[in-house]
This record gives structure tokens, C-alpha cells and sequence, in this order.
């Protein structure tokens, strides 16, 4: 059995990067708004995946108004991909071994 | 072991969240009546060069002037409200067929083929498909009344208008477009009400 990535297998974050991976970039409250988590839970979770090199986080302005940008790094493509790979591989019905069962009568 | 994450769902909220404000609906809506409007003006205006080309320029302005508008709305209403998205460029495969639709299109309607197929109860099913399809994929409501009106619409023109042919479908592209303007605003007074500047929310 392949070893599923645990940076991504922990549900918010993969939450996260499911969005980010429909999207070209998105800013921090889109991703506040859409995965229901509190400020300080998003920052560490895109602070964890920018540590494994997943996400690309660019703070900018638009106008007066600081805007965090956070896009999906090609790294982080692949991660992403890979983990439903294994994922899909590991449900898969011929995948699944069948153990024998005794039932006493 | 599974998270318990829908990722098809979360993968598709990119777009519902590009519909839910309703800007989208009246920017299409508004570009049906331009586009249906104008070339129905056209049918009725006498054959001038002059006046087609005035028709068509003032299209073509309407509609540019129409997507700058939408880009601006957007910066404006929506980002500040429910933030800031970048959706991905279409795939080279979506590219190749979309102008490939549009090339057999232009095409036939040069050769004249499209007189006998443009009627409206076939293109009212087009359009209603495409609304049904959409409202299913990205569990929008209001496309799937969309889809309602436009059969309704239909029905309403061919039994109780005189228009058919390429006339009867311009009318049609204008009802469409009247509906989900309509459609729209009322989705943009919802959302504006649900999401509140963030300021506002502070104050």
C-alpha cells in the first residue's frame, strides 16, 4: 500500500487545496468563507502547506486594501494529484482484499 | 481513513461562487437582449449599409461596455464581500471545441443550412438543456427555472405570436435575457443583503 501524504490527508487542508486546485488563485477570505474554518486555523493550516512547498502565498494591495493571494504551487499539483491517485487506488474494488470469514454454525 | 471531504464538490464551488452574487446572470442576460435586440432591429430596419453597420458597432459597444461594467461590479460588490477568485483559463480541449461549434456554426448558417433548423421549439431546447445541465452541475436554482421559463417562452411565442424563423429566435434570445437579468437582480439583492461589506460588519 503506497503511503498516503499526511500533510494533505488532514481534512482542512485538503479542503483547501481542493479549492485552490479549481482555481487559479484565490484570496484569503475566499478560502475563510468556503472552508468554514476560523482566521487563526486557516493561517496555520496555509502556513503548513507553504512549509511543504504546496501553496504560494503573495501578500499585494488592491488600492488601499492589503489582499493575501494563495495559489497552488506546481508542487503542490502534483502532491494534490498524487494523494487522489492513491486515494481512488486504495478504495478501488479490486484493491480490496477479501478476507476469509468463519461464521460457526 | 477518508476524510470526509467531498473534493468534486469543493472543486466545483469555484464556480457557484462566481454565479452566487447574480452578476453573472445579468451580465448574459443583458448581452441576450443586446445581441437579440439589435439584430431583430436590424430585420426590421430597411437594408442600408449604413445602418448596419451603425446597428452592429452599437452591438458590439454594448456588449465590450457590458463585460468592462461586469469586471468592475465585480471588484467592487463581490470581492470585497466574498472575496477574491481567479478562475483558471479554459483547457486547450474546451478552446478547440468551442471554436469548433463556432466554425460549423458560422458555416452552415453561410450555406444557408441553419434557415430549415432554426426553429424556435428546437433552439428553446437547446437553451433549456444547457440551463437544465448547469443548474444540476452547480445546484443553481435558479438555472433550472431558467430552463422552465425558456420552454415556457417557447410555447408563448409559437402559439401566440406570429414570429418564427430567425425572427422568433431573436425574440426569444430577448425573453431569455429579460428573465435572467430579472432572475439576476433578484440574487444580487439576496447576496448583498447575506454579505455585508466587511466594515459594515465591524461597525
Amino acid at each position: 500500500m503506497s503511503e498516503l501524504d499526511r500533510v494533505i490527508h488532514e481534512p482542512a487542508r485538503l479542503t483547501i487545496l481542493a479549492l485552490l486546485s479549481s482555481v487559479k488563485e484565490a484570496d484569503f477570505l475566499y478560502l475563510l468563507r468556503e472552508t468554514g474554518l476560523t482566521r487563526g486555523n486557516l493561517s496555520t493550516h496555509l502556513m503548513r502547506l507553504e512549509e511543504a512547498g504546496y501553496v504560494e502565498i503573495e501578500k499585494t494591495f488592491r488600492g488601499k486594501i492589503p489582499l493575501t493571494l494563495v495559489r497552488l504551487s506546481a508542487e503542490g499539483k502534483a502532491a494534490f494529484h498524487g494523494y487522489r491517485k492513491s486515494m481512488k487506488d486504495l478504495l478501488a474494488p479490486s484493491k480490496m482484499r477479501r478476507v476469509p470469514v468463519y461464521i460457526p454454525t | 481513513m477518508e476524510p470526509r471531504v467531498d473534493i468534486d464538490d469543493v472543486k466545483r464551488n469555484a464556480q457557484r461562487h462566481w454565479m452566487e452574487d447574480g452578476l453573472s446572470e445579468i451580465l448574459v442576460g443583458l448581452l441576450f437582449i443586446i445581441i437579440g435586440g439589435g439584430l431583430l432591429l436590424k430585420l426590421a430596419l430597411p437594408r442600408w449599409l449604413t445602418l448596419d453597420l451603425l446597428s452592429s458597432a452599437l452591438t458590439a459597444a454594448g456588449a465590450l461596455g457590458l463585460s468592462w461594467g461586469f469586471k468592475k461590479l465585480k471588484e467592487r460588490i463581490t470581492l470585497p464581500r466574498s472575496g477574491y477568485v481567479v478562475l483558471p483559463e479554459p483547457t486547450r480541449t474546451r478552446r478547440m471545441l468551442t471554436f469548433g461549434s463556432v466554425a460549423v456554426l458560422g458555416l452552415a448558417s453561410a450555406l444557408g443550412l441553419l434557415t430549415h433548423v432554426v426553429v424556435v421549439p428546437v433552439v428553446a431546447a437547446v437553451f433549456a438543456m444547457c440551463f437544465l445541465w448547469g443548474g444540476v452541475q452547480y445546484k443553481q436554482t435558479s438555472m433550472l427555472w431558467e430552463a422552465f421559463l425558456t420552454l415556457l417562452f417557447a410555447v408563448v411565442s409559437t402559439r401566440f405570436t406570429s414570429l418564427s424563423g430567425v425572427a422568433g429566435v431573436l425574440a426569444l434570445m430577448v425573453m431569455i435575457g429579460t428573465s435572467m437579468a430579472i432572475l439576476g437582480a433578484v440574487r444580487l439583492r439576496g447576496f448583498l443583503k447575506a454579505n455585508p461589506r466587511p466594515q459594515e460588519t465591524e461597525a
